[in-house]
Formats: structure tokens, C-alpha cells, sequence
């Protein structure tokens, strides 16, 4: 008779427990989810913004505003140019346009996807630049005025400054998981550079 | 054993259940920390990238900044005194530097005075010196007005608009003059100062950033001679040419000092009429004993040219140099439209060209001078093309270097009265061709107070090491 009073899991106490136990689990692990993934894009966001500050320091930095064979004749912006001010520009193609190059004379930092790809994510950056010049009338400049774009002709040798434009862009590793082609992420930084002569930064300290 | 089976009967309850519950509320918990830890971390990245996007925004200030200095160069301190030919409204002194007079950006830091304010005996730098107040006035600052610099915060996802301002401080040095009385040599260094407050999104990042630039003059070492050339000299006609009437300086084709020098070259120097002539620099007219080169000539018969090195005029000067250009504006002639011209306000002809006009002039085509700037504010001019000429009343102030796009030959001009008060440089013989009386009158550019302080070859490169992230 004792067996009457033996203790033991009834199966509808099982039942419950394994219910609450499943919804609660899923709840948890969907929260979970939803958490890695916004981390994650925000981790992106960073990488992808120093890609961009990245492409800004690399145009800034230019060798020569302008390049000249020895007649004074300006060399086109092709590959094997020196890096100059003149030729930051918004890339057709990644030949002659801005940055610094490596010995083989490409990019080091080309427009379009960037090889390799930063934790399995592939940022894609392009920049545009917009030439910026201040009025002058014939006899010279018209001072105390702000600079217009485009530049109205007689065109510069270069212009006054650029408004360089860097656009980031990538597919976010969460929803590209889950196949959302439309998923982009974007970012932009914009900044400007003005023609300054680092030849002359150079003399001012002699 | 009763008992126990008692104990045990009356226990019997949802153990497994409320196991299950406790061990889910510790994975919530546990969750909740981890979410949180999560959030944080994405508020830093969003701080970072809104930092990241201020600093952008402020360096793109700097830069414009520069930019607008650059444009500005020529009236940044020009003489304003309201009357002519002082009377530009477009001059700097006119109205638009401000004496720092508050702690507020950009002289001061809000509430702290970080020096700009330099009244009293504060004595610490940039004050002074560490014992004595070495700038007995405010620093002053112009802030551009709105619409004046572009703003560069538009259009950029994720950030609201910010509050955009750059403005220019510079010290401004006892002694040296005020706004009614223009300093020697005024503002050598602006500090650009780029402030970047949250505009509409008080989330959005601020920084401040400052940017020092120091002028520089185009010009390196101008000849302290009316005419040098490397090439063949000539006068013609009644050609009078005055030296330098303070030639206190040693001269640096090493001949000694006290010697006024009237021509220079690299070559010979004829004078082929007897009414050209050299002349005491500080005579009224070019007669008698007054013509220094005649005097010369007649002086030394050694010289079978008549001209020798000890007087004032140098000829065939071994120490000439091999690229006159370089030797001015110290930038190699292979490099001069590279570096000068694209600085150079680029004109075709001189016919634009006005009394008022100053500055450095790159002429591509023939130059023919009717009447260029004034002593307090000279004219530049590099003529490439053919031909320099001076009309029979020409006035000219300033240098002019022909350089007839690097190649030899070309001509020069000059009749009637024509004056041209400075220089005239050229690597290479022109054709000289001179009728009536023209003249030549050195005057010197670089220490005469109206001329050094017309900004009128000058550029702002940055400091290297100028940069910081604080006013």
C-alpha cells in the first residue's frame, strides 16, 4: 500500500514546465538575437566610419597642388603622376584619382569593395568631390565673399578648396543572413580640403 | 519511516515547475545584463561616431578657413584709414578684427581666459614671456559672417545639423600699430579656430579645433638693383637709372657695402648714347657729375668697356645667378608655373590692370603699362609673353620680372617719361628699345613700412605641429 503514497513527476506537471520552459527559452533566445544583432551593426557603423575618416586623411594628403613638366605644361592626372591637389577627384575609374599610390602606381586605398572583407563584412566606399572657387573679376579677386561651385570660368588652375564626400557602404551581416538583398547600410562623411602648399609649410620653417 | 513518507506525501507539489521558473528568471536576469552591457556598447560606438563626424565637420572648418585666409590675403591688414587711398571698405582693419575682450569662443574658452585676453599683467604665455606681459593689447579675432564660409554638416546621414563657426584670432604685438595706424608687420600668425556645438539634436558631438598658420612672403630675395638681368644690358636713349639711395646693406655680390647699385648682370652692359646714364640715387637729375656711369667710364681706363665692378654698376658678375627666377621667388624657374603662376592672379595683358592693383600678376601675353600700382601698394608682375612696354606716361610700382616663358630673347620697351619705380629682372638679353627720357628708380619693397605691410605677395601655409584640439 505504500507504493499509493510514493512520490514521482506527474506527467501534466512535466507537460507544463516543458511549455514554460520552451516559451520562455524562445522568448529569451529571439531577445538575444535581436541584441547581437543591432550590436553587431553597431560595431560595423565604427568600422565603417573609420573607412571613410580613412579615405579623408589619404586625400588630404597630397605631395603638390599642381604638377608641371619643366615648360610649365600640367601633366594629366594618369597613373604615374605625382599626387596633387589638382587631381583629387571623384573616381571614374581609380587611376589619377587622388590618393596615394603604391610602387605599381594603383590606389592604396581604390574606390569600390574592400579587399579583404573586415569580419566577414564587404564595405564599399566611393567618394565626390565638388570643386569650390572664390568670384574674381578680371583684375583680380573679389575678396570678402563666399566661394560659389561651380567654378565660373576662366576655369582655375585648381580650384580654391573641395568638398570631398566619402560614402561607406555595406550589407549588414545579420539580414544579409536572413537573405534582405535591400539591407544597405550607409554612412557619409564630408569634409574639406583646401589648397595648401606643403611646399610652403616646408619654407616657412627655414 | 512514517514520518518520512508523511513528509514526503505532504511535499509532493510542482517542484519541476518551480525549478524551471527560478532557472528561467536567472536567464532572464542574466540576459538583461547582457543586453545591457550590449546597449552601452553601442552608446559608445554612437558617441565615437558622432565625435568622429564633429571632428569632420571641424577640420572641414579649418580647412575652409585656410582657404578663406588665402582668398583674403590682400586685405587682411590692409591700411584703412577712411580717406583715400586708404579708404578700401573691403580692408580687414575696417571694422571686421575685434579686440578679444570676453572669455567666450573664440578668445576664451567660456568661462576661462585662455590668454587671448591679454590685458592686465597676466605674464604667462601666450600673455608673455613668463615674467612680463609682452602683448600690452587683446589679441583680436574676426569671425566671417554667416553664409561666408560653407557649411559642411548638410547632408550628412545620421547627424543632425550642428552649430558651424570658424573664426581667426591673432596676436596683436605692442608697438605695432592699431587700426588707424597699421602695424610693420601685422598678423604673421592666425590661429583658425573651428568651434562645432549640437545644433538641433542636442546629441549630436561638439569639437573645437584650432589650426595655426603663419604668412609667408612669395618673394625670397629680390635684387637691390633697378634692372638685373643675365644678360646683355643696354641704355638707350636719355635711360636714366637710379639705384638704391640706402644701400647701407652689404650687398651680397659681396663688393662691399655703402654701394648703390644701378645695374647688374650676369653679362655685359652697354650704354649706347651719351644721354643714358647712370645716376646718384639720391639726385634730383641725371647731369653732370650726377651721371655715375659716364663718370666711370671716363675714370678708369682699365676697363676697356668703360664699366668696372667697383662702381655702380656690375657687369659680367661671375656670381650671377644661373636661375634668376629661383634667386627671387625661390622657387626653381622648371617649377615657376607649377608653384608662382598657380598663386598669380592670371591675366592675359596688363590693360586691366589699375593704380590700385596689388598683388602678384602672372601675364601670359605682352604687357604694356599705362599705370600700375603705387608705392604703398606695388604690383607683381611676371609677364610671359613677348614684349614689356611702358607708355610715354607710364607710372609703374613694383617688380617685374620677364621671364618670356622661359626663353631667351624678347623686348622691353620703354619711352617718353615713363617711370618704373622698383625693378626689372629678366634671365636673359631682351631687345631693348628706349626713346625719350624713361626712368628707373629702385625702391625698395622689402623694409619700407607701406610696402611690407600690403600683403602683397603673400600666402598662410600651416604650422606643422600647429594643429591641436583645443583653442
Amino acid at each position: 500500500m505504500k507504493n499509493v503514497h510514493e512520490g514521482g513527476f506527474s506527467l501534466i506537471e512535466v507537460l507544463i514546465t516543458l511549455v514554460v520552459l520552451a516559451v520562455g527559452l524562445v522568448a529569451l533566445a529571439k531577445f538575444q538575437g535581436t541584441a547581437i544583432e543591432s550590436g553587431s551593426l553597431a560595431k560595423e557603423r565604427a568600422v565603417a566610419a573609420h573607412l571613410a575618416q580613412q579615405k579623408l586623411d589619404d586625400l588630404r594628403n597630397y605631395e603638390v597642388l599642381i604638377e608641371t613638366d619643366a615648360l610649365g605644361v600640367v601633366i594629366a592626372c594618369n597613373a604615374t603622376a605625382r599626387v596633387s591637389y589638382r587631381c583629387i577627384a571623384t573616381p571614374a575609374t581609380n587611376v589619377g584619382g587622388g590618393g596615394n599610390k603604391k610602387a605599381d602606381f594603383t590606389l592604396i586605398l581604390p574606390s569600390g569593395n574592400i579587399d579583404p572583407p573586415v569580419s566577414n563584412v564587404t564595405y564599399n566606399r566611393t567618394w565626390a568631390v565638388t570643386d569650390f572657387c572664390f568670384p574674381q573679376t578680371a583684375a583680380g579677386k573679389t575678396p570678402n565673399e563666399p566661394a560659389v561651385t561651380p567654378c565660373p570660368a576662366p576655369a582655375p588652375a585648381f580650384p580654391d578648396f573641395k568638398r570631398v564626400t566619402v560614402t561607406v557602404t555595406w550589407m549588414d551581416l545579420e539580414q544579409r543572413k536572413k537573405g534582405q538583398a535591400d539591407a544597405v547600410q550607409t554612412i557619409v562623411l564630408r569634409s574639406i580640403i583646401s589648397a595648401s602648399d606643403p611646399f610652403y609649410s616646408g619654407r616657412i620653417l627655414e | 519511516m512514517y514520518t518520512t513518507f508523511h513528509t514526503m506525501t505532504r511535499q509532493r507539489g510542482a517542484a519541476t515547475l518551480v525549478v524551471a521558473i527560478i532557472l528561467l528568471l536567472a536567464m532572464t536576469m542574466m540576459t538583461f545584463f547582457g543586453v545591457r552591457v550590449g546597449v552601452t556598447e553601442q552608446r559608445i560606438a554612437a558617441n565615437d561616431m558622432r565625435a568622429k563626424q564633429a571632428l569632420a565637420v571641424a577640420e572641414a572648418l579649418v580647412e575652409n578657413g585656410i582657404a578663406y585666409l588665402d582668398h583674403n590675403k590682400a586685405v587682411i591688414s590692409k591700411p584703412f584709414t577712411g580717406t583715400a587711398p586708404d579708404n578700401d571698405p573691403h580692408s580687414w582693419l575696417n571694422g571686421r578684427w575685434q579686440s578679444c575682450a570676453s572669455t567666450a569662443v573664440p578668445c576664451g574658452y567660456g568661462t576661462t581666459n585662455h590668454g587671448y585676453v591679454c590685458t592686465g599683467l597676466i605674464s604667462a604665455p601666450p600673455c608673455g614671456n613668463g615674467t612680463t606681459n609682452i602683448y600690452d593689447k587683446p589679441w583680436l579675432f574676426y569671425m566671417p559672417p554667416a553664409g561666408q564660409i560653407a557649411p559642411v554638416s548638410d547632408n550628412i546621414i545620421y547627424t543632425a545639423a550642428y552649430t558651424e563657426s570658424v573664426s581667426f584670432v591673432t596676436p596683436n604685438k605692442p608697438n605695432k600699430g592699431t587700426a588707424a595706424v597699421p602695424p610693420v608687420d601685422p598678423f604673421p600668425e592666425i590661429h583658425i579656430i573651428a568651434n562645432v556645438t549640437p545644433g538641433a539634436d542636442p546629441l549630436a558631438g561638439s569639437a573645437v579645433i584650432r589650426q595655426i598658420v603663419q604668412d609667408f612672403s612669395l618673394l625670397n630675395n629680390v635684387p637691390r638693383v633697378p634692372i638685373a638681368s643675365g644678360g646683355v644690358i643696354e641704355l638707350k636713349g636719355g635711360t636714366s637709372v637710379y639705384g638704391d639711395p640706402n644701400p647701407d646693406r652689404l650687398f651680397y655680390t659681396s663688393l662691399g657695402s655703402g654701394m648703390p647699385l644701378s645695374l647688374w648682370s650676369g653679362s655685359g652692359v652697354t650704354i649706347t648714347s651719351a644721354a643714358a646714364a647712370t645716376c646718384q640715387p639720391a639726385a634730383p637729375n641725371c647731369t653732370g657729375t650726377n651721371k655715375l656711369s659716364s663718370r666711370l667710364s671716363s675714370a678708369d681706363p682699365k676697363k676697356p668697356d668703360g664699366l668696372d665692378n667697383v662702381g655702380d654698376i656690375v657687369a659680367n658678375d661671375g656670381k650671377f645667378p644661373l636661375d634668376l627666377f629661383e634667386h627671387i621667388f625661390g622657387v626653381r624657374d622648371t617649377d615657376a608655373v607649377r608653384i608662382i603662376k598657380t598663386r598669380s592672379t592670371v591675366l592675359t595683358n596688363c590693360d586691366d590692370l589699375t593704380s590700385d592693383s596689388s598683388g602678384l600678376f602672372w601675364i601670359t601675353g605682352s604687357c604694356s603699362i599705362g599705370s600700375i600700382g603705387s608705392q604703398k601698394t606695388p604690383a607683381i608682375l611676371v609677364v610671359d609673353g613677348a614684349e614689356v612696354s611702358m607708355v610715354a606716361s607710364g607710372v609703374f610700382y613694383g617688380i617685374i620680372y620677364f621671364r618670356n616663358d622661359g626663353v631667351a630673347g624678347g623686348k622691353v620697351t620703354l619711352g617718353g617719361s615713363a617711370v618704373l619705380h622698383g625693378g626689372l629682372a629678366a634671365q636673359f638679353a631682351p631687345e631693348y628699345t628706349m626713346t625719350g627720357n624713361p626712368t628707373f628708380r629702385y625702391l625698395d619693397f622689402s623694409s619700407q613700412r607701406p610696402t611690407r605691410r600690403n600683403v602683397f605677395a603673400k600666402g598662410f601655409a600651416k604650422v606643422p605641429g600647429g594643429w591641436l584640439d583645443q583653442l
